[in-house]
């Protein structure tokens, strides 16, 4: 009896970790506001809210490195409208929760113009309601969700939406690299879903078929049994949805499995650690980035140059250049107001046309989403270049 | 056919590392009835140490050092030393000292280290993935894995070469704890220490030796996993870890044949599973689970495991 008993309290302990490591994943959000509320020569007084700690801190870390380029190159342009620039870091977690005690204290200090931030798409519904509420404008750098920019019109964002990119890449696949079989491998978060179900249906109205469709968990580490069916479809190219670290583990289980198709990867494999972790497997593999690092536009060039000086070398990731990209079209659009306030802030934004950023040019819709165009990258030598097949709008 | 053929090859690969893994558990089971859950960080410390003998440098509490570039198999033999002995000075520390407490005091015990052991390999290797150096005689000079197909199932050197050590380490250590002299003490201190102490055997040097050889099996299995996946990282131990005591249940908990059939099992089923089930690639943990329960509530001795005799 005694044995049964141990067995039964050891598997209950087991089952209560791993229930505990589920409730973990959970996922974050990034939203970025802007609020504009001071006359010429007051300062330009910019709220950074994105996770600096805790589980995602990577993604805050990059975040503000971005935005203290932005911040130094305005500054030693003499400010905005005369006034100085400066940062306010409000850490929200990734955690909607956090996000609205961190737009209550941006609200608050009347002397912030604007919010660059809420990075992940549940801390930026939370908090972006705040601030539309108050009039304080937020741009969120990378919050993917269609259920932002509708909260109002004090709400923006630069990074496409997750259906405007998933149409874009099968339109890619189909109509400009040619590949008509298309195979589907997707992780089950709302943005690998969100992603993958877009694609799909931009494949059949591209005049595509998908011949298999397959989902992972984030954090699993083997992909053989998913990779087997897709082989069985003979796809003539892979999308992939999802992020690098499970994205490495399926391009070499892929080429252990003897399969040779293209694949295709989303914006979460455009990262420099993809070549270092996957090796010789990810060399040829297309990436869809919001921004390439490669590019030699000399605008491009100068605020790599600076990241790498001012971070070790490293260059930046799509998550700085929307950051940084966020602050100058801020400063462009009171600029053009000729006000640091708040309000004159938010309505030159809705008239800025069409601004030229490091990651694009960005372009509003009435909603405040982002009209811009696809870039993608290919893996070559172990790095992330231009890739010679971009998108044709 | 060639399909279900490469589901049943993909299934064995995984569950030849939990077979490793589960004897650790057993084996360390069947003698003092302690479920060592640090075991999964044991493994991911023999996936690290291997990765970082393979290498010319590594970046070690955010530094570079220089490291000792040697090849994969004189790796992975000192990635077994040191995680041996490592699991030898964690019994000694946090385990002896609760040997003849209430058995829960030892089972959290083990979390605690397990947790720590996970803290510290963040504190040392960061908490980013490591990649896993390519191994040369298992590579072609491009890179690729080396491969051969039959009717239409891919198998790379490096699988063999897993499923070989696997089968060599199992019919090893049975022998070891079958035929020779130390393994008698094993066995008989598994039976009844007491009594074995009066005997003449030294139960705490059986202890500390079964110690030994789990933890460097779960070393070996550390680095195989991180051969087979490319990469190293902290977290990386507590899913196999989960998996493999799952493997042990299921053959028979203390029973080491038991534990290289449940590791197979296990592995077979739930690349089955994930590939045939609806929706089975996202419940492919869940499926180890259900396994779990059915086992404790319809055979909780396991499938070779005899219905022990309860000790005193």
């Amino acid at each position: 009896m005694t044995i049964r008993k141990t067995l039964v309290l050891a598997a209950i302990l087991v089952l209560a970790l791993a229930l505990a490591l589920f409730a973990v994943a959970g996922c974050g959000d990034d939203t970025s506001s802007e609020d504009a509320s001071a006359a010429p020569s007051t300062p330009f007084k910019v709220g950074l809210a994105a996770p600096f700690t805790g589980d995602y801190a990577t993604y805050g870390a990059s975040h503000k490195a971005g935005a203290e380029i932005a911040m130094e190159e305005l500054n030693a342009a003499g400010g905005v409208n005369g006034g100085q620039v400066s940062t306010e870091l409000g850490d929200d977690l990734g955690d909607p929760k956090q996000a609205v005690l961190v737009a209550q204290k941006f609200i608050d200090d009347t002397s912030l113009v604007f919010v660059d931030g809420h990075m992940f798409s549940g801390a930026t519904i939370a908090a972006g309601a705040k601030y539309e509420t108050a009039g304080l404008t937020m741009i969120s750098p990378s919050a993917t969700n269609p259920d932002i920019t509708p909260l109002g019109a004090f709400i923006w964002r630069i990074c496409m939406t997750d259906a405007f990119q998933g149409e874009g890449l099968a339109k890619y696949s189909v109509t400009t690299l040619g590949k008509t079989k298309i195979a589907i491998m997707y992780d089950s978060s709302d943005y690998g879903r969100g992603l993958a179900d877009a694609f799909e249906s931009g494949v059949a109205s591209a005049g595509g078929t998908v011949v298999e469709k397959q989902q992972y968990a984030t954090g699993d580490t083997d992909f053989k049994s998913q990779l087997t069916k897709i082989k069985g479809g003979g796809p003539d190219l892979l999308f992939l949805s999802g992020y690098y670290p499970e994205g490495s583990k399926i391009a070499q289980q892929a080429r252990e499995l003897g399969m040779d198709v293209q694949m295709l990867g989303s914006d979460g494999y455009a990262s420099d650690e993809l070549p270092k972790l996957g090796g010789a497997a990810v060399e040829g593999m297309l990436v869809s980035t919001f921004f390439d690092y490669s590019n030699s536009d000399p605008a491009i060039q100068t605020f790599v140059e600076a990241y790498k000086a001012a971070n070790d070398g490293a260059n930046p990731d799509w998550f700085a250049a929307n950051s940084y990209d966020v602050i100058m079209l801020a400063a462009q659009a009171a600029k053009n107001a000729g006000s640091n306030d708040r309000t004159a802030i938010n309505d030159a934004l809705g008239s800025i046309g069409t601004y030229e950023g490091i990651s694009g040019p960005i372009t509003f819709d009435e909603n405040g989403d982002v009209i811009k165009p696809l870039t993608i990258v290919i893996v070559q030598d172990g790095a992330l270049t231009t890739a010679p097949q971009q998108p044709t709008e | 056919m060639s399909e279900l053929g490469q589901q049943l090859v993909n299934g064995l690969m995984i569950g030849c590392l939990y077979a490793l893994i589960a004897v650790g558990y057993t084996m360390v089971y069947g003698i003092i009835e302690l479920i060592n859950f640090a075991f999964g960080e044991l493994f991911m410390f023999g996936a690290f140490i291997t990765i970082m003998m393979m290498v010319p440098e590594i970046s070690l509490f955010g530094n570079t050092v220089s490291m000792p570039h040697l090849n994969f198999f004189l790796a992975i033999i000192i990635a077994m030393a040191v995680v041996g002995i490592m699991g030898v000075i964690i019994e000694r520390l946090a385990y002896r000292p609760l040997r003849n407490a209430p058995r829960l005091a030892a089972l959290i015990s083990a979390i605690g280290v397990s947790i720590l052991l996970q803290n510290v390999a963040q504190a040392i290797f960061g908490s980013q993935q490591v990649p896993f150096p390519d191994i040369p005689i298992f590579t072609t000079a491009a890179g690729a894995p080396k491969a051969f197909a039959i009717g239409g199932v891919q198998i790379t050197y490096f699988q063999v070469f897993v499923v070989i050590v696997t089968v060599v380490a199992m019919l090893l250590l049975n022998f070891y704890v079958k035929r020779t002299r130390m393994g008698r003490a094993m066995r008989a201190s598994a039976q009844d220490k007491r009594t074995s102490a009066l005997m003449g055997v030294n139960v705490n040097k059986v202890i500390a030796l079964t110690f030994l050889i789990g933890s460097a099996m779960g070393a070996l299995a550390g680095g195989l996993y991180g051969g087979v996946y490319h990469a190293a990282w902290p977290l990386m131990g507590f899913n196999p870890g989960l998996k493999a005591f799952i493997a042990a249940v299921l053959g028979g908990i203390g029973n080491i044949p038991g534990a290289f059939l449940g590791g197979l099992l296990l592995g077979v089923i739930e690349a089955l599973g994930s590939a045939y089930l609806p929706m089975g690639s996202q419940y492919r943990d869940a499926i180890a689970f259900v396994i779990l329960i059915l086992i404790l509530s319809f055979r909780p001795s396991g499938l070779l495991g005899s219905t022990v005799s309860q000790k005193a």
